[in-house]
Parts: C-alpha cells; structure tokens; sequence
C-alpha cells in the first residue's frame, strides 16, 4: 500500500506550484492513499491531489482556504493508525516533546505532521514521526532556503518503509528509511 | 454439468475404468487410433480426455513410457517459471539490492523493478477481470480456488511470452483445460475410492494417479494451454502498421472488390482466405448472400477463431468439437473447414435471412443438436475422397422450422397419393438425386444436356423437396427457352451466372463488370415484362370466368399477406435475398414488386392445390360408392385430373407432361448453353408460376363447379344422370385446360 505524504504548498501565495521534477514523479495509478499536513491554500491544489489518488487526506493548516477540513485526523492503514496534524498548533513549533503529546492524545503508530517546512523522520519511544517538509519549497517565516521534500510511505502488514524525495540542486536524492512496529 | 458428468461417470464399472484405458492407450501403436477416437467424437464420456488431449497436444510424448519422466519435467519447469516471476515482481525482494533512485516506487526508471511492479498489477487486474466472468453458467469457474488458479497461468504465461501477453479471450481457451484436467481428476479419485481402479496394474495405476495429480492442475493446464496457444497466438497479434497491399493478398479475381485497406493481422487474413477460397468454392450460393449482404467474415469469424468456437457451442459440444480439432493434428487445421462447414449448416437460414437476422445468426450460433455433424463434413470438405459426406445432414440442417416443415408434409402426403404410374414417372428422378456425384461441379454435367445442367454445385445440399421443385421448374424453362432468350434476366440469375462462369473457366472478374453494368437496365425491363404478362394472364381469365376468378381474388388476399409475412417456400429463396444494394433504388422497389407479385400467384397456387385436392377425394368417394356404367372412363378422367393437380403442385415435372399428352406448339431440343437456364432461371420460375396457377384458375374454377354436382346433387339425381353429368364437367374440364396452356404459352412467347 503507498502513502504519499506532503503538505505546505503555499501555492499560489508562495510559490508558483510543484517542481516540475517532482510532478513527473506523481503519476496517477501509483498511490493508494495521500495524507496532506496541509497549507495547501487553494482548492485547485486540493483537486490536482486528487488526480493523483481518489483518497485524499487533508487537515488544515493556518493558511487555507478551506476551514471545513478538521485540525486533527486519524487515518488506519493495515495494520497502522496514522495521526495527522498541521502542526502550528504544537508549541513550540516541531518540538518532539511537543509532538509525543498529541501522539499520546491520539494514540496513533505514526504521527505526521508539517509547518516547519523541514523534513524530519524518526522514532520515537517506539513511536514513528514524520514531517515531509514542503513539496514546493515555500519559505517560512524563519528560513528562505527550503529543500522541496515529500515523503512516500510503502506499508506491507506491521512495516513500513519510508522512501523520502528532496530536491538538492536539480536532482531528486531519494532516501529510503524502515520502520517496523513492536 | 460437472456433477452431471461425474455421476455418468461414477455408473461406470469397474471393469470399463480398466477397459476405458486400455482401449485408449494399451495398444503399442495407439496414436493413430486415439486420433481416430477424437475425430469421432467417441470422447464424449471418456475419463481419460485431459490425458487424450495432453497426447494430442504432445504435452506427453508418443511413446507411453516416458510420459511420466515428460510431466514430470513440464511440471518442474512450471514452477520454475512461477518462481522467477515472483523474484522478479516483488520489488520489495530482499535479494534486490539496487540504487535507491531506481528502485523507489515512483521511479519512471524502466529497468525499475517497481516499474513492472505496477504493470503486473495492472496486467493482473486486466486477467481477473476476465477471469471471474468465464462460463457464468459453470459452478466449477466460480471457486476462488479455480478463479486464482486461472490468473497465475495466465498470467505467467502473458509473462513468460510478453509479446503476445494477455488478451482477452485467452481466459476462455484456458477454461475448458481446467474443466476437463478437474473432472478427469475427479473421477479418478471417485474410481479409486470405490475401488474400480484395482482392476488396473499397479504401474498402471500409479501411473494413472501420477498424470491425474490434482496437485498439479495448474501445471499441466499451463502448458496444454501453451501448446494450443502456440498455434493460435498468431491469431491473437494484430499488426497495426502492416499495411497490406491489395496485389499481395491473395490471387482475388481481378475487378473484384479491392480488399478493405486498413490494418491488417494474421487472422484477418486467415479469415479473408476462408471466405474467399473454401466458402467460395463449398458453397457459392451462401458466398454471394454473405459477400452481398457486405458481412465480412472477420465481423463474426474472429470470435469463432479466438476462442475455438467456445461460444458457439454448449460446453460439452465445445470439448467434442476441441477433441476433434487437437486430434486432427497440433496445428488445428481443420478449424478452417470447421468454420466453413459451420456456415453451411446454418445456410437456410442465412440465406433466407436479411441483414440483421444472418448476423444474429452468426453472432449467436443457434443450437446444434448433434456437432458430430459438423466435424463428418468439416472432414468431408477437407478431405472428400477420405470422407464420406455425412449421411442425411441436411435433415439436420438448420433452418425455419415450421413453415418448411408443413411444405414437407404436403409434399410427402402429395407422394403417397400419386398413381402408381406417376410415382414410377417420379421414381427416376429420386434416383437421379441419389446418384449424384458427390462433388457436383458444373462441366461435368454440361455435356449430359438433360434439365439438371444447370443446377448449382451448392444444390447437392437442397433437400430433395427443394430438389424436385426445381428440377420442374428447370424442365419448363426449357420450354420456353428460346423466347425466354431473347428477354432479360433478373438480377439474382446474372449473378449466378457469375458463379457458373467464375468455375467454368475462371474468368469472373470480367463478368462481374458486366453484370454489374447490365443490371439495372434488365431488372426494370424483366418487370416491365412481368407486368404485362400478368396482367394478360388476369385480363384472360378475367374473360373466362369472371366471376369465379373475382370470387378467388378476394379469397386469396389474406393468404397472399401470410405468404408475404412468413413465406420459406423453397422457390422464394431464390428471389428474396438477392437485394441488390448497390444498384439504384428503383430496382429494389421493382424487385420488391415482382416478389410480392410472386408470392401472391404462390398463394394462389397452393390454395387452388388444396381445394382441388379436397373435391376430387369428394368426387372419388362419390364413385366408388356406386357403380356406375363408364365407371372405368371416370376414373380415367379422375385420374387425369390428378394429374393436372400434381402439376400444379410442382410434383410431377410439367413439361414432360405436357409433351406426353399434347404437342404443344414449344421449342424443339435446345442445346444453347451458354444461356442455359441459369441466367434465366429467375425470370422462368416466375413465369412458371404465372403459368401455373393461370391453369389452376382455370381448372380449379372447373372444380368448382364439379364439386356441387356429385355431392349435392347425387342424392336426388339418378345414377345415368349424375355420371353424363360428371362425365361432361370433366371433359369440360380437361378441355379447358389443354386450350388454355398453348393460349397462355403462345401470349408468354409473344410477350
């Protein structure tokens, strides 16, 4: 079962839309299901989602449009209960500690969340984290130089492998990272 | 009908499990008498079929000893296959250690084994699909077990030939395998847990169980299923950029239809050769029908070829017809002429068909009742030295039942009436059909110079109704041949003129340009003709007997509309379907007239058959009821009118009659044969019909009034007076018959 994982788009605000690197890569018929941190801003960005896969998994992040998508979210897939949450409710911002608390609150395997616009992967007391980054490299308030990242999950019964796409220059690296649940 | 199966089966004894094999496969040299088996269609019931099959399909080899060693090994190769395939399809494979750029699952990389992970799934998605709808009808297909089983083979195998891969239809060849390898399988286990097999050797028996391993279903269905895919996976192929040109198709006749231009495969091909060299030469009458009508063969063809005629047949039909074509040999050859033979049986109905109703003929191939038919001239038509034409096929031959049927009745009701003298005037003719020659081709019979020259090749398959209607029709044709010369011929007889041609010397292509040329004008003409010439026969009538002949007119309307509604008479199917579309629409509207026209004299015809039948069984029984002075004279003149009767009827050949009674101002001897009565035979079976019932108006209206005379009156009339009566009405009779004929054949010749 493949997972895609983004969020934090920021089109048109930000950014004009997805590297064109990245667009060859999301071909339909691929991908089963895709969990979107949010701050995808348009409805446009939501529907061309929704070429991509028919199950679209959106939370709302502090800039979009849409305020009907809920702030949390909890999605199962096989064997894994996926949290979901844009993430600039967390204070403060990315803080593990943080996270770990609303990963308890929802009780879910794996917590995905976004904002900081960095890519961040990793376990946590036994826990799996993942923060894909922003597909379109936007900026955030902080940082103008952003690494666009998104993330693919391949879950096959109780594991999952996490195969991360960024942008570093104008190539894609392609880094690949397992996580299996106890 | 799996059940249905094992249960025949499970009667079986003990003794015929172990004689069934035996029979099969005891001698030292069984092949050549296995293959026999199978032609014959004796593998109905076998329990051995799968085994047959895998000997027919060489997935065993000839000699019996190795055939253990032999699927043993095809079923260690099998799994072979399976394993590399699911190394090579799961991308998530340990042993796969490969740069992460490639091996990700978005990679467009094609050397990425994810890649082709995603093209399986699709190819996979594809065969379920299919799979799951194969023989709804069948339980058997509907387990998971089966249906999973059916994927994997198909799948490997779309893997392991990636050229021709999976399409659709293969899903069907592969069922009736599964189904036979099972039900085989299945009565072996029923057998051994009776206890039948322990009749057998325990080599034998081992051996038995052995090549009957349920384990190894998937396996041995996997390469019978390559073996009978290695012949027709080209039919499968469809080359989109091989464009074919006209001039390398075939030797087609030239002026001839171009051959459609278009993308071009190996079975459009195969089909095309079909049609235009076996149909053509078996059976011209139904390849003109088809070729007019514009149903190509691949319309329905590629269908019947795909699949092996799976959907034609009722599956237990189905396997006989496979038994047939793998015994024949591996390369399937008789499926062309089982293809052909298939078209010939259901001729009746194509030819009697429009459009629509021969392509829902041929779309849905109506039920045959016994396929072994099929298979006996399937083999004739390949092979007719070898093989006999199947006895009395064209009884069981297709066609519309009910109306043809009560023709045949009447028919054969008309035979058992006749006079012994009549019947000894019909015997020869009887013998003539039987004696026919079996391939009937026109030069032969040219030289003979008797009334059946001009008969079609293809009418050796007419039954003998359709025979002898013809054969009298012919016989008056040559009547009138010379003046009949001089006149047009319909549409229909130039295109048989066309065939006859076409055997004849082989020039067809020229008279094609000919007759398309000449057609339009000669139709309206020939109508034209028609016209006239009805219309003088009614203006006679109408001056003999006005009375009766408007008293009969009204009578006739409504028969005449059954007539045009369901009308199968024999004769009618030489008119109906030659509609030509290609010539301009008047022609059509005309020829549309002329049958109608046609029909309604034929109505005409049979009604006045029918009454006169009925009076003169009234008037005989009258006779013998009494005995009267000139009774011997009044049989006479019964019997006379009998005979006058049968001509009607078109079961007594008219033209000999009317030479044995009277000179008849005719033609002499004609020997012009050139325009020998094919051309004109159209144009003439009309014409025989407006003579006909021209006479049987006539003679009928003498009936009508004899009829009142014997029954009404013999009661209260004496016997002197009722037989001068009689006597008198039957002259009267006679004579107006024999003056009307020359009238009505010196107005036609004038005409």
């Amino acid at each position: 079962m493949l997972v895609l994982v983004l969020g934090d788009l920021h089109i048109p605000h930000r950014c004009q839309g997805l590297p064109a690197k990245f667009k060859k890569l999301l071909v339909p018929g691929r991908i089963h299901h895709i969990l979107c941190t949010g701050n995808l801003c348009t409805k446009e960005s939501y529907d061309y989602l929704k070429t991509l896969a028919s199950d679209v998994h959106v939370v709302r992040g502090d800039f979009d449009e849409n305020i009907n998508y809920p702030e949390q979210k909890v999605v199962t897939v096989g064997q894994f209960r996926i949290g979901l949450c844009h993430g600039h409710q967390v204070v403060p911002w990315g803080d593990p500690d943080s996270l770990a608390l609303i990963q308890h609150q929802l009780d879910v395997d794996i917590l995905i969340s976004g904002h900081t616009h960095k890519f961040e992967a990793y376990e946590h007391d036994n826990k799996f984290y993942i923060n894909p980054g922003s597909a379109t490299g936007a900026y955030n308030p902080l940082e103008s130089n952003i690494i666009p990242s998104f993330v693919l999950m391949d879950i096959q019964s109780s594991t999952v492998v996490t195969y991360v796409y960024q942008l570093i220059g104008e190539d894609v690296k392609v880094e690949r990272i397992e996580y299996k649940k106890s | 009908m799996d059940e249905n199966g094992e249960k025949v089966k499970g009667q079986k004894t003990a003794a015929s499990y172990n004689d069934e094999w035996e029979e099969l496969f005891g001698n030292k040299f069984y092949l050549e008498k296995l293959r026999n088996i199978g032609l014959k269609g004796q593998l109905r019931s076998c329990v051995f079929r799968s085994i047959c099959w895998r000997v027919y399909l060489e997935c065993l080899s000839d000699q019996r000893s190795e055939w253990i060693s032999k699927a043993r090994d095809l079923r260690s190769q099998y799994e072979e296959i399976k394993y590399k395939l699911q190394l090579k399809t799961n991308p998530r494979h340990e042993e796969l250690k490969l740069d992460l750029a490639v091996n990700n699952p978005l990679s467009q990389e094609l050397e990425s084994p994810w890649n082709q992970f995603f093209q399986d799934s699709e190819l996979k998605a594809t065969i379920k699909q299919d799979v799951i709808r194969t023989f709804p009808e069948i339980e058997f297909f509907h387990t998971q077990e089966i249906q999973v089983m059916m994927v994997d083979i198909l799948f490997s195998y779309a893997r392991e030939y990636p050229a021709v891969s999976y399409r659709q239809g293969m899903h069907e060849l592969l069922a009736p395998i599964l189904f036979v390898l099972h039900s085989d399988q299945q009565s072996f286990l029923l057998a051994s847990e009776i206890g039948y097999v322990n009749m057998i050797e325990p080599c034998t028996r081992e051996e038995i169980r052995e090549l009957l391993n349920p384990q190894f279903t998937e396996h041995d269905a996997f390469f019978m299923f390559y073996q009978v895919m290695e012949t027709v996976e080209a039919w499968y192929l469809t080359n989109e950029d091989r464009y074919v040109k006209p001039t390398d198709y075939f030797n087609l006749a030239p002026f001839s239809q171009p051959p459609e231009s278009g993308p071009c495969s190996t079975l459009g091909v195969k089909l095309t050769k079909i049609h235009e060299q076996l149909l053509r030469r078996q059976d011209p009458e139904l390849y003109c029908h088809l070729t007019k009508l514009e149903i190509a063969p691949q319309i329905f063809g590629i269908r019947w070829l795909r699949l092996l005629f799976g959907r034609e047949f009722p599956v237990q039909d189905l396997l006989v017809i496979w038994d047939a074509i793998f015994a024949d040999s591996v390369s399937f050859d008789l499926v062309d002429y089982l293809f052909t033979a298939m078209l010939v049986f259901i001729r009746e109905l194509l030819l009697n068909g429009d459009y629509t109703s021969s392509l829902n003929y041929l779309m849905h191939y109506p039920v045959i009742t016994d396929v072994h038919c099929i298979i006996e001239l399937a083999l004739h038509l390949r092979e007719p030295l070898r093989y006999n034409r199947p006895v009395g096929y064209a009884c069981k031959m297709l066609r519309h039942t009910p109306n043809v049927r009560s023709q045949q009745d009447i028919y054969q009701t008309s035979v058992k009436s006749l006079s012994p003298s009549l019947q000894k005037l019909h015997s020869p003719k009887k013998e003539l059909l039987s004696s026919r020659p079996k391939s009937l081709v026109l030069e032969e019979i040219m030289p003979t110079n008797t009334p059946r020259k001009n008969e079609k090749p293809s009418v050796e398959t007419f039954n003998a109704f359709k025979d002898s209607v013809d054969a009298s029709s012919h016989c008056v044709l040559e009547k009138g041949e010379n003046s009949a010369e001089k006149k047009t011929f319909g549409n229909r007889a130039s295109k048989q003129l066309r065939h006859v041609r076409h055997q004849s010397d082989g020039f067809a292509g020229r008279l094609v340009d000919m007759s398309a040329e000449t057609l339009p004008k000669h139709s309206k003409v020939s109508y034209k003709l028609d016209r006239s010439g009805l219309s003088l026969s009614l203006g006679k009538l109408s001056a003999e007997d006005a009375i009766s002949s408007e008293v009969m007119y009204k009578e006739m309307v409504p028969l005449t509309q059954q007539c045009l509604l369901g009308n199968t008479e024999p004769i009618e199917y030489n008119t109906s379907h030659y509609s030509s579309r290609k010539n301009n629409i008047n022609t059509d509207e005309e020829l549309q007239a002329l049958r109608a026209q046609v029909s309604e004299m034929e109505a005409m015809n049979n009604y006045c058959c029918k009454r006169m039948t009925h009076h003169l069984e009234l008037l005989q029984d009258c006779m013998l009821k009494q005995s009267l002075d000139h009774e011997d004279e009044m049989f006479l003149a019964v019997a006379g009118l009998k005979r006058v009767r049968d001509i009607l009827k078109g079961t007594v050949n008219f033209a000999e009659e009317v030479t044995d009674e009277e000179d008849l101002d005719c033609e002499g001897p004609f020997n012009k044969y050139e325009f020998q009565s094919l051309e004109k035979e159209f144009k003439n079976s009309e014409s025989l019909k407006f003579k006909t019932s021209d006479s049987c108006t006539t003679s009928n209206s003498a009936v009508l009034i004899n009829p009142s005379s014997p029954c009404n009156r013999s009661d209260y009339v004496s016997e002197n007076q009722l037989s001068v009566y009689m006597n008198s009405s039957l002259a009267s009779t006679e004579n107006k018959f024999q003056k009307f004929l020359p009238l009505i054949l010196s107005t036609f010749q004038r005409v």
